[in-house]
């Protein structure tokens, strides 16, 4: 667990993944995949755009007090009830004291013009959820292999 | 004396091309001859001063012309004859010319009739004394009428005409009465035609004479200058046509210094030609009097004596007012016989047009009914040209030379409303090859950017006419080397064959021309209007399908991969204790939610295939194709041999050309059980392209396409399954043979030919192989983007 000495400063706590996603069955995927990672991050599950923004806002008034509880990543899905994530990924990357977290959509669409869009808007990264249970999960350990123990972080 | 040559003519050289329009510049009304059965004199106002005047006056009056010269009127007439000249000076002449003077002479006093009009600055007296020569210079009882005796002339005559059923029968009275006041020996009516030639139509002659009745004569006969002085001036008289002309001095008028105007004069001298050409018809004595309709010369009822002969002032006046009322009465006629075939043509109009209206093609309106749109303008055939397309109806020349004919409209087409013509041979020298079914051409553009033209056509009249004289005016050398025109030294009438010539289009035929134009062009914006709300509602309809590709992709695909994760969970977790056939159930499970997303997958890209703009530029197939060979290579390896031939460059989509080499050699290697699969790509040379357009138009290939094809040594297709195989999702085979697939690819590849306005089919034997051919058309401006 040395190598995630770096992101965060308290020695005590896994790095925090903010996930925004709505399907019950694909935020357990996801977790499973987690759980048979050799990266095991913590999850903050928000079910739709406006919970995300929520939690944000919260963690930017208490960061001093909760530093552990800030996202060093965020897992944002496009197809949301209520507020696009386009529009979710739009005020993050808007927001100068949100701008710096990688974010990487994880969605189903394949669609050009939803990629281009998204990186258009300050996409880390895009990711279409594979289908196949083993694909998906090797997709995330990859992800997490990247972003938790490869590069540096802000 | 000498004939007054005329200057214009005298000016030419023999080189010069002559042709009628030279004979149209004689400026006969500037000539400054006058008849001798009249004196003329030119007055200055105010005080009328005389000064010009004819040479003749001390053989009638016993003065020589010197004499006159600068002095006032008074010389000649008396203050009350003067007071009645400045009257009529004043006044509308027509209505109190002529006036019965008394002229001082000499020998005392002389009564004689005069006219006073003028023209310019000047104001003439033109003195006439009812007889040809001065030897009984009186006036005799006879030519001193009253209105009583114009009323009892004129009014049984006029009643008569006016009850004329006809205008046959109309022109036969008018021609009787005028001979009846004149009693010349032959009265004849002259019509124009539109071309400009006459016709004799009615005519009373002396029996014993030859009648001209029929006669056609060339437009040549008459110059368009004498045309001009018939309009202004209704009634030109020669008593005798072998006179000697006599000039007016001095020769320039002293006020204007120019020749006096004589186109309103009575005595004017006519053009040796005239004289001539009325010798050569043994004619001495002529008269003319204008047939007016709507201001244009209709016709000329032309009277002509063997013998010299006078017509004192009044009884011509007679006959102009017959000619007056005559032409009166043939519009009136004229208009009854036009009404009814107009009548006849609105009705057709009107159900016609209605029924364009109603069509929701204007093509099938057009032609629904051949017979109204020859009737329309009263055509035995008609062409419509719309894009590449000819449609013909009735009786028209071959499809092979109407493209050419077409061609050579265009350009007027697109100026002019309409381009008509009644001898298209001699407008379109090819047209005389047609000219049985063609002779006759009536053409307008409905909307040239659609090449959309509609032409009608008439066959000749083989109409014999017979023509007093030869059309064709021959030119001649005069003694002095000058070239010289002459009228025909024969008037026997020979009869000319009106050659390639159709019978001309009326005024209500051209209308209904252009009213059908109109009437297609409404329909047409109409079904424009109507589209772009169709295109809008496609747009809508195509977003739906955007937002159901969404769906799919998204909505669909989430509860298929949440189906799939829990058998792949349940698995996982549960393995153990599962026995051998749960697992296999399981396992099932997941490779069905694959085929699903397969499915979905190749949909979603169908429908985008379908919407997305094609960037199409120059693509060289044969780097392409060699792409494609790589990629096949490296996964099948040698079993495998893509064979190229030479491929053209076409204009297209690249990344779609790819997707549809690669289907279609991917289907080659798939159904194929070779154990050397052998593939060749390629491309038909234009000769054998040629050959299978014309063997097999239900392809309808554009011309100019590209055909390329891929051959295989594989399973080949039956040919009852030619057509489905390009269907969704249709497969021929059994899922899990030949590598399994969705059965997407064929359709995708039919999508793109289909997006490049290319065909596609297939060629096949059984357990030989199977040919795929696709054609994509040549490249054009419009779909390089």
């Amino acid at each position: 667990m040395n190598s995630l000495d770096s992101y965060n400063p308290s020695h005590l706590h896994p790095p925090l993944i903010l996930v925004v996603e709505d399907s019950n069955e694909d935020f357990e995927a996801l977790e499973r995949s987690f759980r048979q990672s050799p990266v095991k991050p913590r999850l903050h599950r928000a079910k739709n755009g406006n919970q995300a923004l929520a939690y944000l806002e919260q963690c930017l008034l208490e960061k001093p007090a909760y530093p552990e509880n800030f996202p060093v990543l965020i897992l944002l899905d496009l197809n949301l009830p209520g507020i696009k994530g386009q529009d979710v990924l739009k005020s993050i990357k808007q927001n100068p004291l949100l701008q710096h977290i990688p974010t990487v959509i994880l969605t189903t669409s394949c669609n050009l013009k939803d990629i281009n869009e998204c990186y258009r808007l300050g996409a880390n990264s895009y990711l279409v959820k594979k289908m196949e249970w083993q694909q998906f999960k090797q997709s995330m350990q990859v992800l997490m292999e990247y972003w938790l123990n490869t590069i540096t972080l802000p | 004396m000498t004939q007054p040559y005329v200057e214009s003519l005298a000016l030419l050289s023999p080189s010069d091309r002559v042709d009628l329009t030279d004979y149209d510049l004689e400026p006969t009304y500037t000539t400054g001859y006058i008849q001798p059965h009249g004196i003329l004199f030119a007055l200055h106002e105010p005080a009328l001063t005389i000064v010009q005047v004819s040479e003749n006056t001390y053989e009638w009056l016993g003065l020589k012309p010197k004499k006159y010269l600068n002095q006032p009127l008074s010389c000649l007439l008396s203050e009350n004859e003067i007071y009645t000249v400045r009257q009529c000076l004043a006044g509308d002449f027509n209505h109190v010319n002529p006036l019965r003077l008394e002229l001082n002479t000499p020998h005392g006093k002389i009564v004689a009739y005069g006219v006073v009009y003028r023209t310019g600055v000047i104001a003439i007296l033109e003195i006439e004394f009812g007889q040809r020569t001065p030897a009984q210079a009186n006036l005799s009882e006879r030519d001193d009428l009253t209105y009583f005796d114009f009323h009892r002339q004129v009014k049984s005559p006029i009643e008569a005409l006016q009850k004329a059923k006809n205008l046959d029968e109309l022109c036969t009275q008018l021609v009787a009465n005028v001979r009846h006041i004149n009693g010349f020996d032959r009265v004849m009516i002259y019509r124009f035609s539109p071309s400009g030639d006459g016709e004799v139509i009615a005519e009373s002659v002396r029996p014993d004479l030859v009648p001209y009745l029929g006669l056609h004569y060339p437009a040549s006969d008459l110059t368009t200058q004498v045309r001009h002085l018939l309009t202004l001036n209704h009634l030109r008289f020669l008593p005798d046509i072998k006179y000697t002309p006599v000039a007016l001095v001095p020769k320039l008028n002293p006020i204007t210094q120019a020749p006096l105007d004589l186109s309103w004069s009575a005595l004017r001298s006519v053009s040796p030609c005239h004289v001539e050409y009325m010798q050569n018809m043994g004619v001495r004595a002529s008269m003319t009097i204008s047939l007016m309709r709507d201001q244009q010369l209709w016709g000329l009822i032309a009277c002509h004596h063997t013998e010299p002969k006078l017509i004192p002032y009044f009884q011509r006046t007679v006959c102009e007012f017959f000619g007056q009322m005559g032409a009166f009465e043939i519009k009136a006629k004229e208009e009854l016989e036009d009404r009814d075939y107009q009548i006849e043509l609105n009705t057709l109009k009107a159900s016609f047009f209605k029924s364009i209206s109603q069509q929701s093609d204007v093509l099938d309106a057009l032609t629904e009914s051949p017979t109204n749109l020859l009737n329309l303008v009263g055509a035995t055939g008609v062409v419509i040209s719309y894009h590449e397309q000819l449609i013909v109806l009735g009786k028209t020349p071959s499809q092979d030379v109407l493209k050419p004919l077409i061609a050579s409209l265009i350009s007027r087409l697109e100026t002019d409303d309409i381009v008509q013509s009644v001898c298209l041979a001699k407008d379109y020298p090819d047209a005389e090859s047609y000219c049985k079914v063609a002779s006759g051409l009536l053409a307008m553009a409905i909307a040239s950017t659609e090449n959309f033209y509609i032409l009608w056509f008439r066959p000749e009249v083989s109409q014999t006419v017979t023509w007093a004289g030869n059309p064709n005016k021959p030119e001649m050398v005069d003694d002095r080397g000058e070239v010289r025109l002459s009228p025909r030294k024969s008037f026997a009438a020979w009869q000319e064959n009106v050659q390639h010539t159709a019978l001309p289009w009326k005024l209500c035929e051209y209308e209904a021309a252009l009213e059908l134009r109109n009437a297609i062009i409404h329909v047409t914006l109409r079904h424009a209007a109507e589209l772009s709300k169709l295109n809008i509602e496609l747009e809508r309809s195509n977003i739906d399908l955007d937002s159901f590709a969404y769906v799919a992709s998204h909505d669909l695909k989430e509860p298929l991969r949440g189906i799939h994760n829990y058998s792949s969970f349940l698995m996982e977790d549960y393995g153990e204790i599962l026995d051998a056939e749960g697992i296999s159930k399981l396992q099932t499970l997941t490779r069905l939610t694959r085929r699903m997303e397969l499915l979905i997958d190749s949909l979603l890209h169908y429908s985008r295939l379908g919407r997305a703009e094609l960037a199409n530029f120059p693509i060289n197939l044969n780097v392409l194709a060699q792409e494609v060979r790589d990629l096949f290579k490296i996964t099948t390896g040698d079993s495998l041999n893509i064979i190229i031939n030479p491929l053209p460059t076409i204009v297209a989509d690249r990344s779609q050309i790819s997707e549809l080499l690669t289907n279609l050699v991917s289907n080659s290697i798939k159904y194929n059980e070779n154990p050397l699969k052998k593939i060749e790509i390629g491309c038909l040379d234009s000769d054998a392209a040629q050959c299978l357009r014309r063997e097999r138009p239900q392809l309808d290939i554009q011309s100019g396409s590209q055909i390329i094809y891929v051959r295989d040594n594989g399973i080949g297709i039956d040919p009852s399954h030619f057509d489905v195989v390009f269907q969704i999702f249709k497969r021929l085979h059994a899922r899990d043979e030949y590598g399994g697939g969705t059965g997407a690819g064929l359709m995708i590849v039919k999508k793109i030919v289909d997006r490049h306005n290319g065909k596609i089919w297939v060629e096949s034997t059984l357990g030989h192989g199977t040919t795929f051919y696709f054609s994509i058309p040549a490249a054009s401006a419009k779909n390089l983007t």
